[in-house]
């Protein structure tokens, strides 16, 4: 999965992305996802689609698997609708799960909330924080991705650092990426896509943002309540404050029709 | 156990690496070590990272000016960043959007928003300029505006005005620049004739007390670089031999390793380890204070001895060096002063025993002060408050005293500098914190000739 480029004196090239076994290709596609879920289009990269509306990526498998043990929770979304959801941002690894360093530096670091790295000075804090076999819980992160991470302090005790806490803290990329998720966003593509997602499932109280990234007018209407214009870049926001199923459509293009499903 | 070893070679080099060679690095060479990976370093010391070998060849053609160094020295530098594509010269994309950007300065995205203005600023063939970045760099790029006029780029002016990576990136350089390091490749293997030790001021220290560690070169004149590191703290960089640094005894575990780096002219590098123990932490109830760790030639020793209701004391003995110096009877509390007569560098070990009425006797731990020419400033540091709330701010004060007179004082935070104080005493307000953390404060002050010393930290929890 890691690709190094050996010609002779080659870059960096840690072409990693994280890629779905060939098997869930088969999936069929669905246009209902929610924040929080993970997506693939008919390519094989999986994304967290996050409650800003945008879709992050996993730099490698071995980031993947410190938030996810397996491929079964990813909805397959058309190649449409994934083109109208941003990219955010790359995810880190899980804070506390293991401890991370770069091929080209010895520093070990733990992984701290938000891709915060802390050095773990010595082996006795290392073996306190991880036990004997604490040099399983290394991975090696390539240099190309180390920017994802920002280094903060160092770790001099092990009162100050308890990894089961840190993961327990940090059950999902929205919360490890401090996200507010009492939000959830919607974005508005072309005709031939429209709303993405088009089903979503809230909870209730959450406010929808509704984002225009097309490069033409669109509204949002729903019953009792509409947006007026949005233009080009524009968002227009609505607050959900009851459990049931809404449906909504963009009147310049009838025939954009979503659905949102409101719960406890 | 190969690992951490390693780390404490890498830290000392990313702390001070002030070496002497003659050839160096410049800002703005390509470098790599034993591996392929190559990295261009910038004015501000530190290395970019190529994600990719097509955001290589935008700037460069060739591999032919890489420099190799020791793949330590390279690790002492820190990554900088991720390069990005040269302005101007390709169009790129990602895989699972159809829109095609044309690269600004210093990583922009510019839409380009019609085919038209692709071919006349591409030409017709401005498909095959495109190239898919993958996912996992798109956030090296930041959005710029769209072009939805031929007028709104000129690939040409893009490209001209980034010169180099240095020009596109505007890297800044850092105040206090670390020295460069040297092209190691051609560095002859020597076996290596030169031994270096390490001694320690005393084998034992109680929490948070100094040791001294000198460490020493057989034949001074050979060595080019003596490092101190103690429990995987880097202390102190040395040009010269002997080398000596005062590290600090921490108190979570029993021993802790002071580890001495020599680097000879030669580029052999030894190791020298001695081994500090944590003295145990006395008797409860019962304290031992030595008012000033360093005393001068005719200064005053004083000591305290302090026994809380738990112990009810009949007598108090203090010793130095194994001899009574002062008897106490019927109080709690007992000082004795004098003055010192000992030589410069003599070390005084002192400890009470203390008898209660039915004779049963109790010793304190054994606590230990030198006699100096001129002693380091002591630091205090005080918090306004142990526990303060987020959104809560507190007062952290250093004070400082020595014989000579404080010439500055520094309060310290989490390892930052908040505030410098031309006088003996610095008061810093310091928060709001937005989330519960730890806050470590510290002091650091300097006489008047230049010696300085540092307070003990304390913490202050925010909930």
């Amino acid at each position: 999965m890691q690709h190094m480029l050996r010609r002779g004196l080659a870059v960096v090239g840690t072409l990693a992305v994280l890629v779905a076994p060939l098997a869930s290709q088969a999936q069929s596609v669905t246009n209902s996802f929610s924040a929080g879920d993970l997506i693939k289009a008919s390519g094989p990269t999986v994304y967290y689609f996050a409650p800003n509306g945008k879709r992050f990526v996993f730099p490698n498998d071995k980031t993947y698997f410190t938030w996810y043990t397996d491929f079964s929770s990813v909805k397959r979304i058309s190649d449409g609708a994934l083109s109208q959801i941003p990219l955010g941002g790359n995810v880190t690894y899980r804070p506390g799960y293991k401890m991370v360093k770069i091929t080209t530096d010895p520093k070990v670091y733990a992984v701290d909330q938000n891709g915060v790295l802390r050095w773990v000075k010595t082996q006795q804090l290392a073996e306190s924080l991880y036990g004997l076999a604490w040099k399983n819980r290394i991975d090696d992160v390539p240099d190309s991705f180390f920017v994802n991470y920002r280094v903060g302090n160092p770790i001099e005790l092990s009162a100050e650092f308890k990894p089961a806490d840190v993961m327990t803290l940090t059950a999902t990329i929205s919360q490890d990426k401090q996200m507010d998720e009492t939000i959830a966003t919607i974005s508005i593509g072309n005709v031939d896509n429209g709303f993405v997602p088009k089903t979503i499932t809230l909870k209730r109280g959450t406010t929808v943002t509704w984002t225009n990234r097309d490069n033409a007018i669109h509204n949002v209407t729903g019953a009792g309540w509409t947006s007026g214009d949005i233009a080009v870049g524009a968002e227009y926001k609505h607050k959900f404050d009851t459990n049931g199923s809404f449906e909504y459509r963009d009147t310049i293009h009838p025939s954009n029709t979503a659905t949102i499903n409101v719960v406890n | 156990m190969k690992r951490f070893s390693l780390i404490l070679a890498t830290a000392t080099l990313a702390l001070a690496p002030l070496l002497t060679h003659a050839a160096t690095l410049l800002p703005g060479d390509l470098v790599k070590g034993s591996t392929s990976s190559v990295y261009y370093y910038g004015a501000d010391h530190k290395r970019y990272v190529f994600p990719t070998e097509k955001t290589f060849k935008s700037w460069y053609a060739g591999f032919d000016t890489v420099k190799t160094i020791s793949d330590a020295e390279l690790g002492s530098l820190t990554i900088g960043g991720n390069i990005t594509y040269r302005p101007g010269l390709r169009l790129v994309k990602i895989t699972t959007d159809p829109k095609v950007y044309a690269i600004g300065a210093n990583g922009t995205l510019r839409w380009i928003t019609t085919e038209e203005i692709a071919r006349t600023l591409y030409g017709v063939n401005w498909s095959t300029q495109v190239d898919d970045i993958p996912d996992s760099y798109f956030t090296n790029y930041h959005a710029g505006a769209s072009i939805a006029s031929t007028s709104d780029f000129s690939p040409l002016q893009e490209t001209v005005a980034a010169s180099s990576i240095a020009a596109d990136r505007a890297i800044v350089v850092s105040p206090v620049p670390p020295a460069p390091v040297t092209p190691t490749s051609t560095a002859p293997v020597v076996v290596n004739p030169y031994v270096g030790t390490v001694e320690l001021s005393r084998p034992t220290a109680a929490i948070n007390t100094n040791v001294n560690v000198l460490a020493k070169a057989t034949n001074a004149s050979t060595i080019s670089a003596i490092t101190i590191a103690f429990d995987g703290v880097f202390y102190k960089r040395c040009e010269y031999s002997p080398c000596s640094s005062d590290v600090q005894m921490i108190g979570s575990k029993a021993t802790a390793d002071a580890v001495a780096t020599f680097e000879w002219i030669t580029g052999q590098k030894t190791y020298a380890t001695s081994t500090v123990a944590l003295q145990s932490g006395g008797i409860p109830g019962i304290s031992i204070v030595i008012t000033r760790p360093e005393v001068r030639l005719n200064g005053t020793r004083e000591v305290i001895i302090d026994s809380d209701n738990r112990f009810i004391a009949k007598t108090i003995d203090v010793y130095i060096d194994g001899y009574n110096v002062r008897g106490c009877t019927d109080q709690q509390q007992c000082r004795y002063a004098g003055e010192e007569l000992s030589p410069v560098h003599t070390i005084h070990s002192v400890y009470a025993i203390l008898r209660d009425t039915s004779g049963y006797a109790k010793q304190t731990e054994t606590k230990y002060f030198t006699v100096v020419a001129n002693e380091h400033p002591l630091v205090t540091v005080a918090t306004g408050k142990n526990v303060i709330f987020t959104g809560e701010q507190v007062d952290v004060t250093v004070n400082a005293t020595d014989d000579s007179g404080i010439s500055w004082t520094e309060v310290w935070v989490d390892q930052t500098l908040i505030k410098h104080c031309a006088s003996a005493t610095c008061t810093a307000n310091i928060g709001p914190w937005s989330s519960g953390r730890q806050i470590e404060a510290s002091g650091k002050a300097s006489d008047a000739t230049g010696l300085v010393g540092y307070g003990t930290s304390t913490t202050v929890l925010v909930q």
